[in-house]
């Protein structure tokens, strides 16, 4: 449909398409679950693989479980609203996953036998710290992990015209078989080559892209009518860089996602592993945000700017003369990226419930077939209530985007804990509560970009005095004092 | 439930309804809808939404944009089916819009006033961003190397 130059578009598959497309790559990845699954003889096998995961797939799971559904659908829009400085806002979220290298290289010295990150907050902060660092990752991760359902709900509605509730629940059925027939074997297996879908659709649609738009033209007509996304000086998007980057930041050093594949990974292969996969997304985001840029030019106007980036790239796609192929293609990428954050999400949660929750606050002993038996619990539990709150479809996407400031405020708690002989604690830990509140006030009251800042300031400053204010020697994992 | 025993008479009144309903909706003015109590839009970082009352189906609208409410040199920002536009990237200033369908009356003006955060506290923000990003990654170098040394 076109009218003078400017047109709307989202055409879709038919959802038996649709259906068997998911249910395709589902079968596939419960069968590869299934299989990979058999190698893990016992509770820290399904819980970290072995301690024996190599680079190939260290990089390839960690860069796939950082390509989440937000990646796909925000990144576009960030680009949409603030431009190439938004762009490269979400890009710098690369920086959490390079710099974790060298926190990967600690973490394996300080908690060699280590199973998550709450082993760590125990250990440095005590009870108190534990208890802060579980409230605010179990919130954050169960909302992050509720947003990807939801977005694999309406994906499918919108691609495929698969109802909402059984798209939705389509999704989570698929990632919770592979998770619990194989735990963390299976999650970096199926990882690897959802990763490599991924790199291959993206770079195939970037491609595409490029051929079809005339880069001058559209310079030209975004400095016309949309003047700010291509300034040096806009605001709002500059402040969205330093934000993202202390969001990317705090997300990446808090949560259990990334602390187990540190300790999932060969001692010598986790550094190498994060510092490559976060080179490898980088351009993800880039390539991602300019679908939005082109919309413009290319004649596509925006009325729900959450579907801009499938909405350029179908069109694209339609236009080069691939038909329904480019629906499959854009939902089997999406498809990809969305089960590769979620299997991640559910099987690192669930260990934080498990082994910090039911065996550490709850003092119990298991066997290996008593681990499996209530990990699976813990995943099927963790999947129900994220089911039940992507049913409401409740405004889930604020509460993470809110807790921006949540996360900003552990980077420092994390850094000190990591590499310093001495702080106090009871400072660090006011740092995160004030550094926690500030992100919340700023991101309501101020504006929405710099809740993250404002959260990762306050405890930063907070850090910093405890290392000069009653300062006393914190011992590491092994009892010694580093 | 009209009932007529030709079909040709029926498609003949059909089609004449369909015809006439456009005309109607052509001629009607659309207007922008808003949140109550407010008569201007702002916004903090150049965008937009804007959305209109539809006039049935398959009427095309067309929005124009101007810096001034006479819209002497007009912008045609959006001419479709849509009821509603997105717009980003806007630069401080303020901003009037029209919309209608097309052939019809253009609807009263539409203000918007886009105004970006106040530049001193844009600047502290971003200094102390600047501080936050340099000590992080510096700390965590810095104590990536004493520890590995």
């Amino acid at each position: 449909m076109e009218e003078n130059g400017v047109m709307t578009i989202f055409a879709s598959i038919s959802s038996t398409t649709a259906w068997a497309t998911v249910i395709g790559l589902g079968a596939l990845w419960v069968l590869l679950g299934y299989y990979w699954g058999k190698k893990a003889k016992d509770g820290e096998g399904f819980m970290l693989a072995g301690r024996n995961v190599g680079l190939a797939l260290g990089s390839a799971t960690a860069m796939a479980t950082w390509v989440t559904s937000n990646t796909m659908m925000v990144a576009p829009v960030l680009a949409l609203e603030k431009g190439v400085w938004g762009m490269l806002a979400y890009s710098s979220a690369a920086f959490g996953l390079m710099l974790f290298a060298p926190l990967a290289i600690r973490i394996k010295k300080l908690l060699p036998e280590g199973f998550t990150a709450g082993d760590f907050f125990l250990k440095k902060y005590g009870r108190p710290g534990w208890a802060i660092f579980m409230l605010i990752t179990l919130l954050y991760s169960i909302t992050w992990l509720v947003t990807m359902a939801i977005a694999g709900g309406k994906l499918l509605e919108a691609l495929g015209g698969i109802p909402y509730m059984q798209g939705m629940t389509l999704i989570m059925v698929v990632c919770v078989a592979y998770t619990l027939f194989g735990g963390l074997f299976a999650v970096i297996g199926t990882d690897f080559i959802q990763s490599l879908i991924i790199l291959i659709g993206v770079v195939f649609i970037g491609v595409m892209i490029v051929l079809k738009l005339d880069f001058g033209e559209t310079y030209e007509y975004v400095s016309v009518n949309q003047p700010s996304l291509v300034s040096v000086m806009m605001p709002a998007a500059l402040l969205a860089f330093f934000n993202n980057m202390l969001f990317g930041f705090g997300e990446v050093f808090h949560n259990n996602v990334w602390w187990s594949r540190a300790f999932a990974m060969r001692d010598d292969v986790a550094p190498k592993a994060f510092f490559v996969s976060g080179l490898l997304w980088f351009p993800i985001p880039i390539a991602a945000g300019f679908l939005a840029l082109a919309a413009g030019p290319l004649g596509i106007n925006v009325t729900d700017a959450s579907k801009v980036g499938p909405m350029v790239a179908e069109h694209v796609l339609n236009e080069s003369g691939m038909g329904s192929f480019a629906s499959i293609l854009i939902l089997v990428v999406l498809f990809c990226s969305i089960a590769s954050s979620i299997d991640s999400l559910l099987a690192a949660t669930s260990d934080l419930l498990v082994k910090d929750l039911y065996l550490g606050l709850g003092k119990k002993k298991l066997t290996d077939h008593g681990f499996r038996k209530v990990a699976a619990v813990a995943i099927i539990g963790v999947a129900v209530l994220a089911w039940t709150m992507a049913k409401f479809e409740w405004n889930v996407g604020l509460v993470l985007y809110s807790a921006g400031g949540l996360v900003a405020a552990l980077i420092w708690p994390v850094i000190a804990g990591l590499f310093w002989k001495t702080y106090n604690r009871n400072i660090v830990l006011a740092g995160i509560v004030l550094g926690c509140i500030t992100g919340y006030v700023t991101f309501f009251k101020i504006e929405p970009y710099i809740g993250a800042l404002c959260g990762a300031t306050v405890s930063m400053v907070f850090t910093v005095i405890s290392r000069f204010v009653g300062a006393t020697p914190q011992e590491n994992y092994t009892g010694q004092t580093t | 439930m009209i009932r007529t025993k030709s079909p040709f008479l029926f498609s003949l009144f059909w089609i004449a309804a369909c015809i006439g309903s456009f005309l109607n909706a052509a001629e009607e003015s659309v207007t922008f809808t808003v949140p109550p109590g407010e008569e201007m839009l702002t916004s903090a970082d150049g965008v937009l939404s804007l959305s209109w009352e539809s006039a049935g189906d398959g009427v095309i609208y067309e929005l124009e944009q101007s810096v001034d409410d006479s819209f002497t040199n007009p912008t045609m920002r959006y001419s479709g089916p849509d009821v509603g536009s997105y717009l980003t990237g806007l630069a401080e200033g303020d901003y009037f819009f029209r919309v209608r369908a097309k052939g019809g009356e253009w609807s009263e003006p539409l203000r918007a006033k886009v105004t970006f955060i106040d530049r001193r506290v844009l600047w502290i923000l971003l200094v102390s961003g600047f501080v936050v990003v340099a000590a992080t990654v510096g700390t965590i170098l810095t104590g990536w190397r004493k520890t590995e040394s």
